[in-house]
């Protein structure tokens, strides 16, 4: 390694600012592909129906009309992850029904030669419904019996975790609150809207999509599957991004498998864009829960016990219900050091746009409950809300009992003592409260996030570090940028742990043909994950490469240090060998 | 449809073109002369991601009519710099990393540049209120004014100088 660092820590320009402030960085929207066509999907108008007949004759007549998928045809991907395990599971997360489960859902989707002609075909096509019971009520819908929103009912999961015993951890407590939180949906509206792709289906069986997913190489899964074609006939490529927030993590309910449909039958690339709109209404939203939550403490503010009863609003269709569930559970009960803790959720389909992942992915519905029940406890107890979550979190050395790990770092303490000290916590709680209706108050909460999927998933990550023979460097991953910068971070990473300067390391483009298996940018990953992948190969070649110059110069690696093209030894710079010729040049060589 | 003739001055060139009644000038930019810098967000004039300058002012280029820009100077991200070299507010947005995705970034540094044209010095309130009709969601406001300030005094520089 260096004496000092050269690119980690250092504040350095991204990688893709030129790209970005001169219009050159392309994003899925700016794509355009010799003879491509448009596309444009029919909602329907129903929030729960059966879709009888659709009659596209008319339209079909339109001049410029090139292709019609339809809701028969072709699937939806309905389940995500978790349904990758078995083949059963598997089977199920594409659906081929005649059932549209939301205001929005796709019904058809028309590729023409433009924009004006889509607006037409759509506007000829006719369809008939039979109207269905719209549940809309997560409560209702899971009591209900004889409306179902899937074949299966309308619960979509359920779990029940037990850590202690919590009949003994009420008995214990002096005082048991409980209380009721609801969270409401919500959406990400990233600055370029969800929904916009590249289809190119050739005559030699290959389909290559531009997705801005988060997830290149799950995507090329999803889309496999449900176009029934082998892994290596599917290509992914994610160009830029215009913000993701968590929305594009796999595919967007509609437009990716329709837009490779009509590709498919046309055999001309396609383009779908929606509309902000269409992006408000029928892609994914962070899931509304409610949260019962009954909590017991000592008198003297050490909780004995926590009961939680979730129940998430799925939507029409689950893609990341399960994972988002898992979340709840695995940041709530991890936090504090709750003995006794009783944990049970309920997914449930509504006829309601789909619930998917949006930042922080459970975490925020079941953090604010909880972190809202510590106060009311506080309060309760008489005691400093800094003091009751000093009093009760999971510290160093304790183990997790979700992921069944030790805590091996936690700087929870310092952080707190710190942020309280400068905020001037102390000072500002004794204030009495102002009178009048504008007031002015401080607060704090705590919160136990993840990194990746842990456990919970395959979550592999790759790069491929290649030096050239002038001492530059291709760094080649599949790590999304959705516009964090992580191509910047796996890029100073690389510098670092090469010890080749940072502006020496260009990024490959974000290819499933091109790049190893990454399981894409989630769960904050790509700076860890990613991050551990680049370093990894980068010291790999690194290590190759003094090798090599060892044996030539005559010099331990540690003695040694890369730059500009050549391998020197630090202390005599003049006995070096450059990277292209692979032959010692000596201090007297002309 | 009946076309409309119209010509238009975009980034130096004069360009005689054939465009539908209902075209936005943001589709004329985008799809006909492919300068496809210019982002369209929320297509009704809330996101500021389509701004462009129209003789020397900021407009929103999805609530204009490609018709009503007829004989008008357009100037996009595109017809910014000078050859390879960038203009001084690109410079300063890199610099000043005054940028995430960059979906925002192209009508943001164009409402910047027909503001210093307009007002050579302005200070952070004004920057401020002339940038509040360009939505970021990746939550940078403060990096964007730095870099307008920096390209201001930059600008300022290169004229005494």
């Amino acid at each position: 390694m260096p004496d000092s660092h050269i690119a980690v820590g250092k504040s350095l320009q991204r990688i893709d600012g030129v790209d970005k402030v001169t219009g050159s960085a392309k994003y899925a929207a700016d794509i355009k592909l010799v003879n491509m066509l448009h596309a444009k999907l029919l909602r329907s108008p129903h929030a729960h129906a059966k879709v009888i007949r659709i009659d596209t004759s008319a339209a079909q007549k339109l001049p410029g009309v090139r292709a019609f998928a339809t809701i028969f045809e072709a699937p939806k991907v309905i389940e995500y992850w978790f349904s990758l395990r078995t083949e059963k599971k598997k089977k199920q997360m594409f659906l081929r029904d005649n059932v549209v489960r939301f205001i929005g859902d796709p019904v058809l989707a028309v590729a023409a030669d433009d924009q004006q002609t889509l607006d037409k075909a759509l506007s000829l096509v006719k369809v008939e419904y039979e109207s269905l019971p719209a549940l809309q009520d997560p409560f209702k819908a899971m009591e209900e019996t004889d409306v179902k929103i899937h074949s299966r009912g309308n619960i979509a999961f359920k779990v029940k975790k037990a850590y202690g015993d919590i009949h003994k951890g009420f008995k214990n407590a002096d005082i048991i609150i409980e209380n009721r939180y609801r969270t409401s949906k919500q959406k990400h509206a990233a600055l370029e809207p969800f929904g916009t792709c590249v289809a190119h289906y050739q005559s030699n069986g290959k389909l290559t999509v531009y997705s801005s997913t988060q997830l290149p190489h799950w995507s090329r899964h999803y889309l496999a599957g449900a176009l029934e074609l082998p892994l290596n006939k599917v290509r992914v490529i994610k160009p830029h991004t215009g913000g993701s927030f968590g929305g594009r993590c796999g595919l967007i309910h509609g437009l990716e498998v329709m837009c490779s449909w009509l590709s498919r039958r046309t055999g001309r690339p396609v383009r779908m864009s929606f509309t902000r709109e269409e992006d408000f209404i029928a892609t994914e939203t962070r899931h509304p829960m409610t949260i019962r939550m009954k909590t017991g403490a000592t008198r003297d503010g050490i909780l004995t016990g926590n009961e939680v009863k979730i129940v998430s609003d799925v939507g029409g269709y689950g893609t990341h219900y399960i994972g988002v569930i898992a979340d709840c559970l695995s940041t709530g009960v991890g936090l504090y050091k709750i003995p006794n803790y009783s944990f049970s959720a309920t997914a449930v389909f509504t006829n309601k746009s789909p619930g998917g992942a949006l930042r922080g992915y459970g975490n925020p519905q079941m953090n604010f409950a909880q972190e809202s029940q510590m106060d009311i406890m506080a309060e309760k107890l008489g005691i400093d809300p800094l003091e009751l979550r000093l009093k009760n979190y999971r510290r160093l050395g304790e183990i997790d009992p979700v992921l069944n790990e030790e805590i091996r770092s936690n700087g929870l303490k310092e952080c707190l003592e710190k942020g309280a000290a400068s905020s001037g916590w102390e000072k500002k709680r004794r204030q009495k409260p102002i009178k009048g209706t504008m007031k002015r108050g401080i607060g704090l909460s705590i919160m136990l996030h993840g990194t990746g999927a842990g456990k919970a998933l395959p979550d592999p990550a790759a790069a491929t570090v290649m030096i050239n023979a002038d001492g530059s460097v291709n760094l080649v991953t599949a790590a999304a940028d959705e516009g964090q910068g992580n191509r910047t971070v796996l890029a100073q990473i690389a510098s670092e742990t090469l010890g080749i300067e940072f502006d020496k390391i260009s990024v490959s483009e974000t290819d499933t043909e091109t790049t190893p298996l990454d399981c894409g940018t989630h769960g904050s990953r790509q700076a860890y994950c990613g991050g551990l992948a680049v370093r990894a190969a980068a010291t790999e070649a690194r290590e190759k490469l003094l090798a090599y110059a060892k044996k030539e110069l005559g010099v331990i690696e540690d003695q040694l240090r890369i730059k500009e093209g050549a391998i020197f030894e630090a202390k005599n710079p003049d006995n070096k060998i450059l990277i292209i010729s692979g032959r010692v040049i000596h201090s007297d060589a002309p | 449809m009946k076309k409309v003739d119209i010509k238009i001055h975009v980034n130096g060139d004069w360009y005689e073109l054939a465009v539908d009644p209902g075209d936005r000038l943001i589709d004329v930019l985008r799809d006909q002369l492919d300068l496809t810098g210019t982002k369209e967000g929320c297509g009704e004039g809330e996101c500021g991601a389509c701004t462009v300058n129209l003789d020397g002012q900021a407009v929103l280029s999805c609530l204009i009519l490609a018709a009503q820009a007829d004989g008008c100077k357009i100037l996009t991200i595109e017809g910014l710099q000078r050859g390879p070299e960038l203009h001084p507010m690109q410079k300063a947005f890199v610099s000043e990393s005054a940028l995430q995705c960059g979906y925002c970034t192209p009508g943001m540094i164009m409402a910047a540049v027909a503001l210093i044209n307009n007002e050579p010095e302005p200070d952070e309130n004004t920057i401020r209120k002339n940038l509040s009709n360009n939505l970021c969601r990746c939550s940078g406001y403060d990096r964007p004014v730095k870099a307008v300030l920096k390209a201001a005094n930059d600008m300022k520089e290169d004229i005494n100088a």
